[in-house]
């Protein structure tokens, strides 16, 4: 097959045998584990992807049979793949099975009827088809029939069950054997004008789903910036010449703003795009009513009706500038109208024909304006509303001009009367009935969560309620130093738990396991890190230390540096590195600067007015990242020349991670004037602390007393697990252990540098990275381990590195057994 | 509207132009010796020279086109008016005798195109000239019977306007088959019976949208009539809306019901915004002893050309492009105009397309013309 082959036609003698065929290749890929379907559909994303010349001649076919300017054709068929790769597929496909009231069957036959020609249109009902385990068979549209049968090729190239469960055809709408076909489709998915989906509806009835074509407009109510804003626009609007629904037909422009600027610079840019983009050669029916409407509204300009009309005449685009608000019709093909509208009401007056056919809305306002405006765009049904210039880059499922189709293509039940949980578990499949009370009961941190159901762990080991047993590498984030369940931790809990637990809030009364763990700490420490504030966290102990240093210092200024992680409250966030997750939440504790990691230059900035530097010795949710040997001990100097306080969070790399009691014992000249721990203090239970000396955490005692307290800080349960497993880890020299065996482990993943897109692995003690050399390479790695029964994850801030963080108690063989699982899961 | 001391200039014009239709009411429908191309290109020129002085809103429309008289050396470049802009602009040079009105509403909104016209013996003596050229090529004298209303009801109608004028022409009491009621087919077969029984040839001369309901009704009633013989059909398009039989399905009709062979069934091309018309030369043809296929002549003073949509340029013979019109008998009010129908020139006559079924590329947007056509 080439770019040159066109779709064959179907013949009703092979309507029988074609269907035989999917649905034996249909039953082998329903098989498979929804993951497995995801990463190999990812793998047929990847493949065009990574080929350029494969799609540029997918577009050029595709310009071929349609006129569209071929650049433009190839930008929106990469822009489509990117959001059908394994991590997004994946999590599209799990959002849309986590509904708490149903069982969901997946469809056997999905039946695409695609009676349009927007490029790439194959793309979404295929994977979505295929990642759900039914089998595809795509009805071509006769004005573009080329890129279907490449994309069916595709599956085939990766795989010969994936491919054989798909199909691109030829046939006429109303045939005798679409019958045949419709019959035996659990779904069809009609893309396509009304008259095509009512077509659809008289055979295939409730089982249509109806992707008809729909109406967008942009909404300006601001203008910083008008060229941006014009070009923007420019390409929102000329991007298939209009014919795709998310390009804006109107432009409703306040009448707070310079409508005639905008105009001119809108103008301006369309006449710039159509060198890159240039508008396909129209037929005559569609240059005729262009020119119709274009004759119109020059005649209107002249009589005094409209403001402006820009191009039009001997041109391939037109700008008319309206002096009604009521919106007037136009045609396609790059013409477009701007009216006036009045606040938010007169803007759902100006939107109120499109009522029940508005897919878009582009906005472009001003935060005081923008709630208002878009609530009256959703009042007019808008389904979508985003920036202008972003209108025609939409999620992967938004062909609907809904959010969640892939739902739609699943059979939903609810099963009532006596069943135990098991059995309804057992229905539901992997995801069981206390996943979705989690789901919905539990407040939930992203769209795709873990998901393990945990009925026990021991050791290095977590056992899941379906019988799974787990490696675990990640130890809850490097929190179960000693492995999981240790029975002294338990006993120790116990027997606390039987004395007293919560008494009083901390500071006010002498408790036993708080002041000999506090003590036990010391015996650790240098001289100058011998008192201990107790929190319940990491953050709270950055938090505390954040105060501490601003009072200890008289200076609010603080430094932190880029990657850095130190946890989610507002003070610690505001150290943390990554704009991506700050954002959000501003403003935040402000003066912050953040510094380059690893940049001995950069510490000049840490000046005479900066309070603390916040600094992990290693970073590891910036990626495992380990510093130049000089770095750490020139920040040590930097700071003591200029006043500033030395803050070391050690949550991850304190108590034996890194193969040493501390992080700054492998920096002895970096020694930190304050020291934040967590994770592994409690022994699994929820204890953090930051320690400096005792002059330096004096300050928080008075001017005012009481000025920072906690309740349950230094709980005494907590502090008696702390020290029952601090005794553990020194009993058996677990930090010694850790350098030996994560030194071992590092040279066994090292062996396997090359394979399966894995670059380098990197750390120290047991906290290693595994870097790849792209992000969905890491997806694949964590999904296919999971799959073999290993867990481990990737970082926060840097998404080409898996982080491992086992158990420091980790045995030799578990090791061997994880090295194993790498190296098959790598390929 | 236009300015007082232009009128001599109007006068002088219009005469040249009448006797140029006078001289050249036989001329050849072809280019060749004697088509009169020459002074009609010079009539032309002067036509719009008047027009860009006298008519500010003709001027505005031409400078926004960028083409003065400067840049205009042939009647071909001679900005034209699109018939849509009739509905906005008041386009005249002088105060009208008589204001056509464009029939027909636009997607839910009445926007009538206006046609001023200031002197109408420019308009009667083209109509008549050609006509009798085109329909009544033997020299025949038949009575006229409108399939549409008359005068008093249509009294904006320039189509009607001609057709009074051609029965007064030709002599005969008016007989307009629709009324204030509207069409009664039943109504029209008996009064076209007791027509036909005069004995006298007959032209019934209407819109088709009209005939179709008639030869409609008399199809289903089984009904059929004997015209005399030298009767004819003249039918023309009319307003929008309503079935319509397609040229064959008409021709077939019209044999079957009325007893008009296909060569005296002639079909007439005009417009409100024109005051010439175009007509089948099927009739011309067979009376001058040639038998081609049917394509529309216009008369000396009425010259067409095809352009492409998106640029406004000429396109070649026998490929389809918008039909453009010069028509020195609208010397006095818009002598070029632009239309949205599609033909294809061969030579000065042309075949008219409908609309063309072009490969569109059908994406997903719902054109906010269709949307908005949906709304009562």
């Amino acid at each position: 097959m080439t770019p040159n082959d066109r779709a064959e036609a179907l013949a009703p003698e092979q309507v029988a045998d074609l269907l035989e065929r999917l649905a034996a290749a249909r039953s082998a890929l329903a098989a498979w584990p929804l993951g497995e379907r995801a990463l190999a559909l990812g793998r047929v994303a990847d493949l065009w992807l990574g080929d350029e010349a494969r799609l540029a001649a997918a577009a050029e076919a595709i310009a071929a049979e349609t006129g569209y300017a071929p650049p433009m054709v190839a930008e929106l068929l990469e822009a489509t793949l990117r959001q059908w790769r394994a991590k997004p597929l994946r999590e599209l496909i799990d959002v849309a099975l986590a509904d708490p009231h149903s069982i969901a069957t997946p469809p056997d036959l999905v039946v695409a009827v695609l009676a349009q020609n927007t490029p790439g249109l194959a793309i979404a009902p295929t994977f979505t088809a295929l990642a759900l385990g039914s089998a595809v068979l795509l009805k071509c549209s006769h004005g573009e029939a080329r890129f279907a049968p490449l994309l069916v090729r595709s599956l085939r190239e990766v795989d010969a069950t994936l491919g054989g469960a798909a199909a691109a055809r030829l046939w006429r709408g109303g045939d005798a054997l679409e019958a045949e076909v419709f019959a035996a489709a659990s779904r069809v998915v009609v893309y396509g004008p009304d008259a095509a989906i009512e077509r659809a509806r008289v055979r295939a009835g409730e089982r249509v789903i109806a992707c008809g074509p729909r109406v967008s407009a942009a909404v300006v109510a601001s203008l910083p910036n008008v060229d941006a804003l014009a070009r923007a626009l420019a390409r929102d609007v000329a991007f298939l010449d209009q014919r795709g629904c998310l390009s804006p037909q109107v432009v409703l422009v306040s009448s707070t703003i310079d409508c005639d600027r905008l105009a001119r610079a809108l103008a301006e840019a369309l006449e710039r795009l159509e060198r890159e983009w240039p508008r396909r050669s129209l037929s005559l029916v569609a240059s005729g009513a262009f020119r119709r409407a274009v004759d119109e509204a020059e005649a209107r300009v002249l009589a005094g009706e409209a403001r402006a009309l820009h191009g039009g005449v001997g041109r391939p685009w037109a700008v008319v500038v309206e002096e009604q608000e009521d919106l007037l019709p136009s045609p396609l093909d790059r013409f477009v109208r701007l009216h006036p509208f009045r606040g938010p009401d007169g803007l759902s007056r100006a939107l109120a024909p499109l009522r029940g056919r508005l897919e878009c809305i582009g906005l472009a306002a001003d935060p005081g304006e923008r709630a208002a405006l878009a609530e009256a765009c959703r009042a007019a049904g808008a389904s979508r509303i985003c920036g202008i210039g972003a209108m025609q880059d939409p999620p992967a499922d938004w062909h609907a001009g809904a959010r969640r189709p892939v739902s739609e293509y699943l059979s939903w039940s609810t099963e009532e009367g006596a069943r135990t949980d098991a059995e309804t578990a057992s229905a539901k499949g992997a995801k069981g009935e206390r996943f979705l009370r989690f789901v919905r009961f539990v407040a939930q941190t992203s769209a795709t969560p873990r998901g393990i159901e945990v009925v026990r762990a021991r050791g290095s080991w977590v056992e899941a309620a379906d019988g799974r047993r787990y490696l675990d590498l990640l130890a809850g984030i490097g929190v179960a130093a000693i492995g999981h369940a240790h029975p002294r931790v338990a006993a120790a809990v116990a027997a606390q738990a039987t004395r007293f637990t919560h008494v009083m809030v901390y500071g006010e009364d002498v408790l036993a396991p708080q002041v000999d763990l506090a003590e036990r700490l010391a015996s650790l420490l240098p001289p100058s890190l011998q008192t201990t504030y107790f929190t319940n966290s990491g953050a709270e102990a950055i938090e505390g230390a954040l105060k501490l240093v601003r009072k200890a210092t008289g200076r609010a200024r603080v430094v932190a540096f880029e990657g850095a992680y130190h946890g989610d409250t507002t003070g610690a966030l505001a150290l943390g590195g990554n704009p991506f997750y700050r954002e959000p939440y501003r403003p935040l504790v402000e003066p912050v600067e953040h510094l380059p990691w690893d940049d001995a230059a950069a510490l000049d900035r840490i000046d005479a007015s900066t309070a603390a530097v916040f600094v992990e010795p290693v970073q590891a949710e910036g990626g495992v990242r380990v510093p130049s040997p000089e770095f750490l001990p020139r920040l040590r100097r930097r700071c003591s020349e200029v006043g500033a306080l030395l803050v070391f969070d050690e949550v991850v790399t304190g108590l034996g991670r890194t193969g040493r009691w501390f992080g700054f014992e492998h920096w002895p000249a970096a020694m930190p004037d304050v020291l934040v721990l967590a994770k592994p203090l409690g022994g699994g239970l929820p204890l953090g602390a930051f320690v400096s000396s005792h002059e330096i955490l004096r300050v928080l005692a008075d001017d005012p007393p009481l000025g920072h307290v906690t309740t349950f800080g230094g709980n005494p349960v907590a502090c008696a697990a702390g020290l029952a497993s601090l005794g553990v880890l020194a009993e058996e020299d677990l930090p010694a252990r850790a350098a030996r065996v994560g030194e071992r482990f590092r040279a066994g993943i090292a062996r396997l540098a090359g394979r399966g897109r894995l670059v380098a692995v990197r750390g120290i003690g047991l906290l290693l990275g595994l870097e790849f050399d792209e992000a969905e390479a890491t997806a694949a790695f964590v999904a296919a381990c999971r799959e073999r029964g290993v867990l481990l994850g990737w970082t926060l801030h840097h998404d080409r590195v898996v982080r491992l963080a086992p158990p420091l108690t980790i045995a030799e063989d578990e090791i061997e057994l994880a090295l194993a699982v790498f190296a098959e899961a790598l390929g | 509207m236009g300015v007082p001391s232009g009128t001599a200039a109007l006068d002088r014009l219009s005469e040249r132009v009448l006797d140029f239709i006078d001289r050249h009411a036989e001329a050849t429908l072809d280019d060749g010796p004697g088509d009169g191309g020459a002074e009609f290109d010079a009539l032309a020129l002067e036509a719009f020279r008047f027009q860009y002085e006298h008519s500010p809103t003709y001027r505005a429309f031409c400078e926004r086109r960028g083409r003065g008289p400067d840049r205009v050396r042939g009647w071909r470049e001679i900005p034209a008016v699109p018939t849509t802009a009739f509905k906005s602009l008041d386009l005249a040079c002088a105060p009208p005798q008589k204001t056509f009105l464009t029939s027909g509403t636009t997607q839910g909104r009445e926007t009538r195109g206006r046609h001023h016209v200031p002197r109408l013996e420019l308009y009667r003596r083209s109509a008549l000239a050609h006509f009798r050229r085109m329909v009544l090529t033997d020299g025949m004298q038949p009575r006229i019977v409108g399939f549409l209303g008359g005068p008093e009801i249509l009294p904006d109608s320039s189509l009607v306007q001609m057709v009074e004028w051609l029965r007064c022409d030709l002599g005969g009491e008016p007989a307009y088959l629709v009324d204030e009621d509207g069409f009664d087919a039943g109504r029209a077969a008996e009064r076209l019976e007791a027509l036909a029984g005069e004995g006298r040839p007959l032209c019934l001369i209407g819109v088709r949208v009209v005939f179709t309901s008639f030869l409609e009704h008399c199809r289903r009633e089984g009904r059929a009539f004997s015209l005399p013989p030298d009767s004819r059909v003249v039918d023309t398009g009319g307003p929008k809306g309503g079935r319509a039989l397609s040229d064959a399905g008409f021709l077939t009709a019209s044999w079957h019901t009325l007893g008009v062979a296909g060569y005296y069934c002639v079909n007439e091309y005009g417009m409100t915004e024109l005051c010439s018309q175009y007509y089948d030369d099927v009739l011309a043809e067979r009376f001058a002893g040639t038998n081609r296929k049917r394509r529309k002549a216009g008369p000396a003073w009425l010259r067409a050309r095809a352009v492409d949509p998106t640029t406004l340029e000429p396109v070649p013979d026998g490929e389809p492009g918008i039909l453009c019109h010069v028509d020195l008998a609208n010397a006095l009010s818009v002598v070029a105009v632009q239309t949205e129908d599609v033909g294809v020139m061969e030579g000065r006559r042309f075949r008219l397309l409908g609309r063309a079924a072009g490969a569109e590329p059908r994406g997903c947007a719902l054109a906010l013309a269709d949307l908005l056509a949906g709304r009562p």
